[in-house]
């Protein structure tokens, strides 16, 4: 299985990856939108998808609508990584196609709960 | 503060064992801390342009990334401050509020609140005591302003400042912080290396990485593991020059050792460039600085920055953050005027503040200029008068350019003179210690009215540098030996080489200084092995026998030969650092291991310069003019030239040798005349030289005519030659008599001849004594 992780923060990115890491997934950070974009080009599509609102050049809302335009990635399952700030944008991320909703902070079960929700790993 | 003490203690349970809360704390501190560095620069930038929507998101996305990943260590001081301020920021975004010089200054404010957090945590991995409450309410007051509409609610400038203050204060310095940080994250490489570099994942990144410049295509490392690889290639670059030594002879090993040779100068300078830092990361201050220096005086400063890509070893870039800032805090509080002031003499009330970073040879020179009132010669001699650092007469005798050169002394600046801008007790002798102190020089230039130019000049490295191996000779009980230094190159301009015959005659000594003759300049020597204490007193080096090599040095301004016995090749020396015993001899600034094995001490120019009493030199061009020449033997005549003719001065009679801007020179009834040492001294000028372009400058030999002192106007200083006197030859109006020097005929001035001052009642009032206000620390 393998993760694609949209974030610009450093620090976010590792987080969520050495979680991903210990469930056996692989996992692929990426800065912006575009770039994620860029790297699902390249490498094919992913399982799973964790997205940042806030990016420059490209925000997670941009992405996921770009993703969703291309039927070739329809299996990927995307989980919009949020703050309370970002919330009140979470209905159009989710009219937009993306799967689930990630509360910042969240510890390792709120993680394992939302993949588990979302049908990325089983229990 | 113990709720997020219990958080931490649950995510260290649930994270895995490569990744620890300590090393998720140093992502996140370092991360933050270059938010804010980001969000500094954007909110300067927004002041001028207050509706960029790109810079108000980007810095929206700092404090937001900041707000963001603090839950997750559970630190809810700072959570809840970022949190104010992204509320703020998101009205600002939305254009639902115009940023007016209060929403910024109150976004300056919160970013100063954020750091001081920050540096609480790095310092105890706690956010400190102290409430955010005040900081908090003004983020939401500032909610409430409305759109392009100035409230006066919001808290009066004057309190911003003191409370921004107040904060920067306390802050620990960023480079320390900064430091600590890059290397906690490099104590655990392997987890925090960005993860596009996780194997598999490689080519699906390349692109990526390449594309993301700043953000990913570079890696932190660890400023000690840099350490260590320096000091490892440091000793690769001596064993190499030991192989090179010991198979110079052997044909096969030649090729190889050639080999490693390139290869070691190849990493050596790689590894010296993984060591260097844009000196952006210290301009980036500079703009947020002066905008709060120059409102807290009321002036108008425009700060324009150069040439900050120019790059500099991260250990001098962090050597030279304080020398700069504090140069920089003098530019606008002593340099740059009042904009009444300004405009008064004509100039934009707008001052202008130039930073100009540039790579010179193998220094990087960074400039503060100001277009301000330029430095107050006169305030300067007067206040180091007054803090006794220089007698009055010794005063008189300086130039311009060395009266300037007083501010860097110990104890110029003082606490009267201490302002809330540029006293912090640092004085400039401190900016110069510490720039001297990493091999660098500071150099100043004003001119009255137009403005002030401060000039850092910073050797590339430290760590290996080129230097001349000197040998000395010494006469222990044990025989003569032969001991080596090392000598650096930058402060080496040439050598000169005297055969046993030239040495015993080219030296010549006055009473008991040596000088040389290079090019006809004097140059003042100092001898190694005497400074050592070998040699057996001065004057004994009058019958030197054996080759002598003179290194002509320019260290701090001073200009000297050092006389050594033997030269040996130049090699890429080694730094290192000297044991306390042997810096109390404050001579050398290092030790090193030469190519043949041999320990060498590294010699520093700067502080034989001072130890031997060498005398800064007036401009580096006319160094030799301004020597003093004491009493000399009588029959030593200084020849001159005046207009077209020779003429000899008695050297015994010849004081000092003034090389003057025309401007100097007054006139009183018609007559030349030049203040020295407090009295008027009558000037002979035969040639009309004072007559010629104001701004140029002219040589006076001062000279003693029994109890009174004159000055004879000359074209220029040709020699000190020995002579005879002829007898009975004193027919022309001009001479005192004839002598042959040089094997020809001639004058020699008749002193006696100049023509005394007019009545004490008549000559004109000294200038007024300048008030003395601000000064240059």
């Amino acid at each position: 299985m393998r993760a694609l992780i949209v974030d610009d923060s450093r620090f976010i990115r590792d987080y969520l990856a050495s979680l991903l890491e210990e469930q056996g997934i692989e996992c692929t950070g990426t800065i912006n939108g575009q770039e994620g974009l860029d790297c699902m080009r390249r490498s094919g599509p992913y399982d799973l998808a964790l997205v940042d609102w806030n990016m420059p050049i490209m925000g997670g809302l941009d992405f996921v609508r770009a993703v969703r335009a291309d039927h070739g990635y329809d299996t990927m399952k995307i989980v919009m990584v949020t703050t309370e700030a970002d919330n009140q944008f979470l209905e159009a991320a989710l009219d937009a196609g993306a799967n689930e909703y990630l509360m910042k902070p969240f510890d390792e079960m709120g993680l394992m709960d939302k993949l588990e929700m979302i049908g990325a790993i089983g229990d | 503060m113990q709720a997020s003490r219990v958080i931490l203690l649950k995510f260290l349970i649930i994270f895995p064992d490569n990744l620890s809360v300590d090393d998720l704390t140093r992502e996140f501190l370092i991360e933050s801390q270059e938010g804010l560095d980001r969000m500094e620069r954007c909110l300067t930038e927004l002041e001028d342009r207050p509706d960029d929507r790109e810079l108000i998101a980007d810095i929206f996305r700092s404090v937001h990334t900041i707000k963001g990943t603090t839950g997750f260590l559970g630190f809810v001081r700072l959570e809840k401050l970022a949190h104010a301020g992204e509320n703020l920021l998101g009205l600002l975004r939305d254009g639902r509020l115009r940023a007016t010089q209060e929403i910024i200054s109150g976004l300056l404010a919160l970013l100063d609140g954020l750091r001081s957090i920050l540096d609480s945590i790095e310092s105890d991995g706690n956010e400190g005591g102290g409430g955010d409450d005040a900081m908090i309410e003004r983020l939401v007051v500032l909610q409430q302003t409305e759109p392009s509409n100035t409230s006066v609610q919001a808290s009066p400038p004057q309190k911003r400042k003191k409370s921004t203050r107040k904060s920067r204060a306390k802050q620990p310095p960023a480079q320390a912080a900064e430091t600590t940080a890059a290397l906690a994250v490099l104590q655990s490489l392997e987890t925090t290396i960005d993860l596009p570099a996780n194997g598999a994942q490689d080519s699906a990144s390349g692109g990526t990485a390449a594309r993301s410049a700043t953000a990913d295509s570079t890696l932190r490392v660890d400023i000690d593991l840099l350490n260590r690889m320096m000091n490892l290639v440091g000793e690769l670059v001596l064993t190499r020059n030991q192989i090179l030594q010991a198979t110079a002879t052997d044909a096969g090993f030649a090729l190889l050792s050639r080999r490693l040779d390139m290869v070691t100068a190849d990493l050596r300078e790689s590894v010296m460039k993984a060591r260097m830092q844009p000196v952006s990361h210290v301009f980036a201050k500079f703009p947020r600085m002066v905008r709060d220096l120059s409102q807290m005086l009321n002036k108008r400063v425009v700060l324009e920055m150069e040439g900050q890509e120019t790059e500099l070893d991260k250990g001098l870039l962090e050597a030279i953050k304080d020398p700069l800032t504090h140069s920089v805090r003098n530019a606008i509080d002593h340099g740059i005027e009042m904009p009444e002031v300004r405009e008064q003499s004509g100039k934009s009330p707008e001052g202008t503040l130039r930073l100009r970073a540039y790579q010179e040879g193998s220094h990087v020179l960074i400039e503060v200029s100001d277009d301000g009132g330029g430095m107050p010669v006169e305030r300067i001699r007067d206040k180091a008068i007054e803090r006794k650092l220089i007698s009055r007469e010794k005063a008189a005798q300086l130039s311009e350019r060395e009266l300037m050169q007083l501010i860097f002394l110990p104890g110029f600046s003082t606490a009267e003179a201490i302002t809330n801008v540029s006293g912090r007790g640092v004085g400039m002798d401190v900016v110069r210690t510490n720039v001297e102190k990493i091999g660098g020089k500071v150099e100043i230039e004003s001119r009255p009215g137009k403005g002030t130019t401060l000039r850092l000049r910073i050797p590339l490295t430290l760590a290996i540098i080129p230097a001349l191996i000197v040998r000395c000779k010494s006469n222990s009980s044990s025989g003569c030996l032969q001991q080596s230094f090392a000598l650096p190159q930058g402060a080496l301009h040439e050598l000169v080489h005297l055969s046993a015959d030239e040495a015993s005659t080219a030296i010549e000594w006055i009473e008991n200084a040596a000088l040389y003759r290079l090019r006809g300049k004097l140059l003042p020597l100092v001898f190694l092995d005497s400074l050592l204490g070998h040699g057996e007193g001065t004057p004994a080096h009058a019958g030197r026998s054996g080759e002598t090599y003179i290194a002509v040095l320019n260290a701090d301004g001073r200009h000297y030969g050092l006389v050594v016995d033997g030269l040996a090749d130049p090699e890429e020396i080694v730094v290192k650092p000297l044991s306390s015993v042997l810096k109390q001899i404050a001579l050398f600034s290092g030790a090193t291991v030469l190519g043949n094995g041999e320990m060498a001490l590294i010699l520093d120019p700067g502080a034989i310069a001072a130890r031997a009493g060498i005398r800064l030199a007036e401009e580096t061009e006319d160094v030799e003019e301004r020597r003093e020449l004491t009493t000399g033997t009588s029959d030593e005549y200084l020849l001159i030239e005046v207009g077209v003719e020779q003429a000899a001065l008695p050297l015994s009679d010849v004081l000092r040798i003034e090389r003057l801007p025309r401007s100097k020179m007054e006139r009183l009834r018609g007559r030349p005349v030049l203040r020295f040492e407090g009295t008027l001294l009558p000037v002979e000028d035969s040639a009309g030289l004072a007559n010629g372009d104001v701004d140029g400058e002219m040589t006076v030999v001062v000279c003693r005519d029994g109890e009174r002192h004159v000055g004879i106007a000359v074209t220029q200083v040709l020699d000190v030659a020995a002579g005879s006197t002829l007898a009975e030859a004193g027919t022309e109006a001009f001479a005192a008599g004839v002598t042959l020097l040089k094997e020809r005929v001639t004058g020699v001035v008749n002193l006696a001849r100049v023509p005394a001052l007019p009545p004490m009642e008549l000559l004109p009032s000294q200038f007024p004594e300048q008030e003395f206000a601000e000064a240059w620390q």
